[in-house]
Parts: structure tokens; C-alpha cells; sequence
């Protein structure tokens, strides 16, 4: 991304095969930064708060969010993650197949930097990623301001 | 809530009903007509008896003047004769002569007037012998002083027997007067029977009349309380509706809601798998493509045929038509999910209720089929006028809309087209019907075609089974009704009925 301390992508994703499926067309897209993928919202809190490697403690960051998680709604962790000062600037891109008005709504309000609604149709999801993941090359992500 | 509605209801009670109270009410002032013309009836004949006891009385008194009369006239007659003996003066003879007549008329009338008696029957007979007696001794003693033997007379005087007939007719008119008492007293006494009668007849009717207004006083009274406790009844009943009609406006909305998100969830969480299906299923048929080459790579070295038939059969057809079953089916299977997930956005849409114009509203939907029905050699008219409705356009526009494209799709090859939109209003509702010489539907699934996913009859044109059940959602939130008239092979009417004013409640709308 920059030619700066290079960027971890946190995934928090429930379902394996989306997973799979975005990471495969984010590498399609020429991003070959490291994603850690985590399928609760538990162990991703665990990751971003108090892991040795989390963003807290170490360089940038950018948050891929599904909101709906087995243990909790990734609003929840929108809403820490934008309550903690440290990460606070951190983006966070939420990504999922929810396209309630008022959920996109409530997901800006907490700070959220850009919501995408998953398409079903395969094609469109692939290119959806595709450009997400040219939009990722171009964006500019803070410092870790631990 | 049930509970406090349950308990504002008054208990049951034996209550006095309209049709009762008319039954006591006519009862009681029957009977108190009816003794009231029986006291009149009871005074009329008791006037006419005391008429009669009067005429009686009367005669009485007629009798015992006779009785009197006629005793005068004798004793007159006895008076005038001892004058003459004493004076012999010709006045005295005249008066003698004069009583002696008047004696004799006097019997004659007091005849009369006793006839009906026969005990005065009887006394006259007895009295007649004796004055006839009495007349004989005084007309012999006139008769002597007239002859000029006065002394004579004067010497028989105490001799003759002329005072046994005088008593003896004075016992008998003492008997007549007697007679004449007991019949006075005998009908002064059934004079007073017969008031006696009368008041005792007043009294009880009196009474009666009073029993009658006092039952009627008391059913009036009752009907009075049971009208006063309906009323109050009314009065909470009232009160309480607008509390009941709230809490079920809220039982509403909540299931409402519900049914909502539940929808909402089954298709968001049905979404995500599919995603995979999709996902990998174009996965699959990427990594084919070198797989393909692969193949062909070695089909074009394979001269001694060593490449088994089934991996190009496995590479070129089994794989390529799986791939495009599993495409086909997940297309299909997001169509459905789309279907319903668009029901729920539509249940959480507010409405926006206006008035319409429903004439170019319909002619504005019929124009958008007129390009298919004019191929098809058919017309779709609006036939009479259509009356207007207040309600959301987006929603009847939809509703009319699909019931005219189904009309227009479901049409009959063996006839020309004819779809015709009707439209009427009575009791505060408006009922618009779309009518068509299709196809026609089957009396058993009437319905059923308004069921999610579920058609009906042979399936020649494209569709999923969710446009009438897309619309039956939106007549129902518009306060609606729909129903469909229809038989096979005799076209279809669809009769919808909305509330002139849609008055959208408050919360049914997130």
C-alpha cells in the first residue's frame, strides 16, 4: 500500500467459504498484504485488543467487518474499536450481505469508513472485491498511534 | 387487558328486556281498562235498579196516600152522617152524600194502586163487604131523619151496629198501611244492598287499579335500572374499546414486525450460503479451463487412444452440465429468496396515503399492457366509472398493475382477449374488479394462487409464484380485501375492496 510499515488486514468473517472467496479476489486484485482471518467476534476483539501482533501493539491497520458474527454483531466491534482512541482512526470497512437501511446507517454513525453490500450473483461479488481491493491499494492508513 | 375488558362487562343478570317490559306494560293497562268498564258498568247498573227502586218506592207512597185518603173519605162520611143527625140541616145531608162518593172512588183508586199486591188484593176484598156494610147502616139512618124521624134515628143510634164495620175497616187499613212499611222497608233495604254492592264493587276495583299501577310502576322502575346499567355498560364498554383497539393496534405491529424480521433474517441467512454456491461454483468452472486445455493437450499426442473415454466424457459434458444445473438451480433459488425478501421490504415501506384519480390511474396501467394485447387481437377497457380512493399509489398501482399483467398473461388462445376494470363503492368501501375472458382458475385453488410460490394450472408461462401473493400483502396493509371469482376455461373477475380512506396505523410502519 505505502511504502511504509506494511498494512495487516484483519477479516473477521464467519463463513469460511466467503473468506475464501474475498481473499481469493483481493489477491486477484494484486494485494498481497497479510490478512488474519478470524471467524468469531470474540477471538477478533482478542486479536485487535491484546494480541502481540494486534494493531494496538503493532503497525497498521484495516478492519474487514461481517456484521453478522455466530457470538456477537459486528456492530459490537465497530463500536469498541471506535471507542478506543488508539484504533479509533483505524478503517474499518464493513462487508456484508446485510443491506438494511437503517443497519448502514447506524454503521456511518459509529464511524464506520466504508460499508459494502455483498452481492449474491457471483460476478458481482468478485468484481465488488476486485475494486475494493484496487480501492485498498490506493487508500492511505494511519499510524498506529499507541 | 382481557382480563380488565372481561371485567368491565357487567355480570350476567336477568334483565328486563324491551319486549318484556311492552308484554307487562300492555298486561297491566289491558286489565286496568277492563276494570274500569266493569265499574262502569257496575255504576250504569246500579243507576237503573235505583231508577226502578224509586219507581217502587214511589208507588209505596201512592198506596199509603190511598190508604189514607180513603180512610178520610170514610170517616168523613161518618162525621157528616152524626152531624145530620144532631143539625138535619140539607149542608150537612150534602156533605154526608158527598163523602159517601168520595169513599167509594177512593176504595176504586186504592184498588188501583195496590193491584200488584195480593196481600192488598186480599185486604181490599175484605175491606169492600165492610164498607158496603157501613154505607147500608149510615144510608138507613140518613134516610130516617130525612123522613122526618130524627129521634127515632138519634134513639137507634147507640143501638145500631154502625162503629163494627168503621173498626173493622179501620183494622184493615192499619193491615194496608203495614203491608205498605214492609214493602217500603224491603226496598229501602235493597237499595242500600245494591250500594252497598256498588261501593264494595268501587273499592275492589280501586284496588285493583291501584295493584295494577303499582306492577306497572315497578316494571317501568325495573326497565329504568336495567336501561341505566346498559347504559353505563355502553359507557365503559366504550371507554375500554379505545384501550383494546390500542393494545391490539400494538399486538398487531409486534407480529407484524415480527413476521417481518423473520423474514428479513430466513432471507439474509439463506443469502449467504448461496453466495458460496455461487462463488465456488465459478471456481470450479475457472479451474476447468485449464483442466479443458489439459485434456486437449493430450487428445492431440493420444494417437494409440490410451486416454479413457470417461475422463473426456467427465471433462467435457458430466462437469460442464453440473456446473450449469448447480448455476441454474442457485439463480433460481435467489429468485425465491429475492421474491421474499422484496415481501418484507414492501411490509416495512410506509404508506403514504393520497387521493387518487383512479380513472388515469388505471388507464396509465392499461396503457403499459396496450403494446401485448394489441398483439394479441384483444382490448382492455375501463368499463362505467371508477370511483376515486385515498390511499397509497406505489401499493394500488402495484396491485392493480399485477392483477391486469396476470389477466393479459393468463389469457385464452381459443378467443380474442377482453380484460375489463369495473369499479363501484358502497358503505365507506371502494371494490374495483379486474375482469378477464381467460384461462380462468380452478374453484381449488382460489386460494391458493395467493400463496407464496404456489401457481396454478398447466405452467406455459414464465413466473415464480409470487405476484398474487405480493399482492394479497399489499391489499391486506392497505386495509383491503381480495378475493377471485373465477372457473376454468371461464375467465377470471378479481374483486378488490379497499376503505375509501386509508388511514394508515400509527407503528404498523418501522
Amino acid at each position: 500500500m505505502t511504502d511504509q510499515k506494511p498494512v495487516t488486514i484483519v477479516m473477521v468473517e464467519d463463513d469460511e467459504g466467503h473468506a475464501r472467496l474475498i481473499e481469493k479476489n483481493i489477491r486477484r486484485a494484486g494485494i498481497s498484504n497479510h490478512i488474519r482471518h478470524f471467524t468469531d467476534g470474540t477471538s477478533a476483539l482478542e486479536f485487535l485488543f491484546n494480541g502481540p501482533d494486534g494493531p494496538l501493539l503493532n503497525g497498521p491497520s484495516l478492519v474487514l467487518l461481517d456484521l453478522n458474527l455466530p457470538d456477537m454483531s459486528g456492530i459490537d466491534i465497530l463500536a469498541r474499536i471506535k471507542a478506543e482512541p488508539a484504533m479509533k482512526r483505524m478503517p474499518v470497512v464493513v462487508l456484508t450481505t446485510t443491506d438494511d437501511k437503517i443497519e448502514i446507517q447506524r454503521c456511518y454513525d459509529l464511524g464506520c469508513n466504508v460499508y459494502i453490500t455483498k452481492p449474491v450473483n457471483y460476478e458481482s461479488f468478485a468484481d465488488a472485491i476486485r475494486q475494493l481491493g484496487l480501492f485498498l491499494s490506493v487508500i492511505q492508513v494511519p499510524e498506529a498511534s499507541a | 387487558m382481557n382480563e380488565a375488558a372481561e371485567g368491565a362487562r357487567p355480570k350476567a343478570r336477568r334483565a328486563i328486556s324491551q319486549g318484556d317490559f311492552n308484554r307487562i306494560l300492555t298486561g297491566v293497562l289491558g286489565a286496568g281498562v277492563l276494570v274500569l268498564i266493569a265499574l262502569g258498568a257496575a255504576i250504569v247498573w246500579l243507576a237503573l235498579k235505583t231508577g226502578d227502586y224509586n219507581d217502587w218506592v214511589d208507588r209505596t207512597y201512592v198506596a199509603q196516600r190511598r190508604v189514607v185518603a180513603f180512610m178520610g173519605a170514610v170517616e168523613q162520611a161518618e162525621t157528616a152522617r152524626r152531624g145530620y143527625l144532631l143539625t138535619s140541616t140539607p149542608a150537612q145531608l150534602a156533605g154526608y152524600r158527598a163523602a159517601r162518593a168520595a169513599a167509594k172512588v177512593e176504595l176504586f183508586q186504592l184498588a188501583e194502586a195496590t193491584q200488584d199486591n195480593p196481600v192488598e188484593r186480599a185486604n181490599i176484598n175484605r175491606i169492600k163487604p165492610l164498607l158496603a156494610w157501613k154505607t147500608k147502616v149510615n144510608d138507613d139512618s140518613v134516610a130516617l131523619v130525612a123522613a122526618g124521624r130524627r129521634e127515632e134515628a138519634i134513639r137507634a143510634f147507640p143501638a145500631e151496629q154502625a162503629l163494627q164495620p168503621l173498626l173493622g175497616i179501620r183494622k184493615v187499613t192499619d193491615d194496608m198501611m203495614a203491608e205498605e212499611r214492609r214493602l217500603l222497608d224491603q226496598r229501602v233495604e235493597r237499595q242500600k244492598n245494591a250500594v252497598r254492592l256498588l261501593t264494595a264493587v268501587g273499592l275492589s276495583a280501586a284496588a285493583l287499579l291501584g295493584v295494577l299501577s303499582l306492577v306497572s310502576m315497578l316494571a317501568m322502575r325495573r326497565f329504568a335500572e336495567d336501561l341505566t346499567q346498559a347504559q353505563g355498560a355502553l359507557r365503559t364498554l366504550n371507554q375500554t374499546l379505545e384501550q383494546r383497539v390500542e393494545d391490539r393496534t400494538a399486538d398487531l405491529t409486534r407480529a407484524n414486525q415480527e413476521i417481518q424480521r423473520f423474514a428479513y433474517i430466513v432471507s439474509h441467512d439463506l443469502r449467504s450460503p448461496l453466495v458460496n454456491v455461487m462463488g465456488f461454483t465459478s471456481e470450479l468452472e475457472e479451474s476447468m479451463k485449464p483442466l479443458r486445455a489439459l485434456i486437449r493437450w493430450i487428445e492431440e499426442r493420444d494417437t494409440d487412444g490410451r486416454l479413457p473415454g470417461q475422463v473426456k466424457q467427465a471433462v467435457d459434458v458430466d462437469i460442464p452440465e453440473a456446473i450449469g444445473f448447480i448455476r441454474s438451480s442457485t439463480r433460481k433459488m435467489d429468485g425465491l429468496i429475492g421474491a421474499i425478501l422484496k415481501l418484507s421490504r414492501e411490509g416495512r415501506r410506509v404508506l403514504h396515503p393520497e387521493r387518487l384519480p383512479m380513472e388515469p390511474v388505471v388507464e396509465g396501467l392499461l396503457s403499459t399492457v396496450k403494446h401485448r394485447v394489441d398483439e394479441l387481437g384483444g382490448e382492455a377497457v375501463i368499463e362505467g366509472t371508477l370511483p376515486d380512493v385515498v390511499s397509497d399509489r406505489l401499493a394500488v398501482e402495484q396491485v392493480l398493475g399485477n392483477l391486469i399483467d396476470n389477466a393479459v398473461k393468463y389469457h385464452s388462445p381459443t378467443r380474442p382477449l377482453r380484460i375489463a376494470v369495473r369499479g363501484s363503492e358502497r358503505n365507506g368501501r371502494v371494490v374495483y374488479e379486474v375482469a378477464d375472458n381467460g384461462r380462468g382458475i380452478d374453484a381449488k385453488d382460489h386460494e391458493r394462487i395467493f400463496e407464496l410460490f404456489r401457481r396454478s394450472g398447466p405452467q406455459t408461462q414464465p413466473g415464480e409464484g409470487i405476484g398474487l401473493a405480493h399482492v394479497r400483502a399489499l391489499v391486506h396493509r392497505l386495509g383491503g380485501v381480495i378475493t377471485c371469482v373465477s372457473a376454468l376455461d371461464q375467465g377470471a373477475v378479481f374483486r378488490l375492496s379497499l376503505p375509501r380512506v386509508l388511514v394508515p396505523i400509527e407503528g404498523l410502519s418501522p
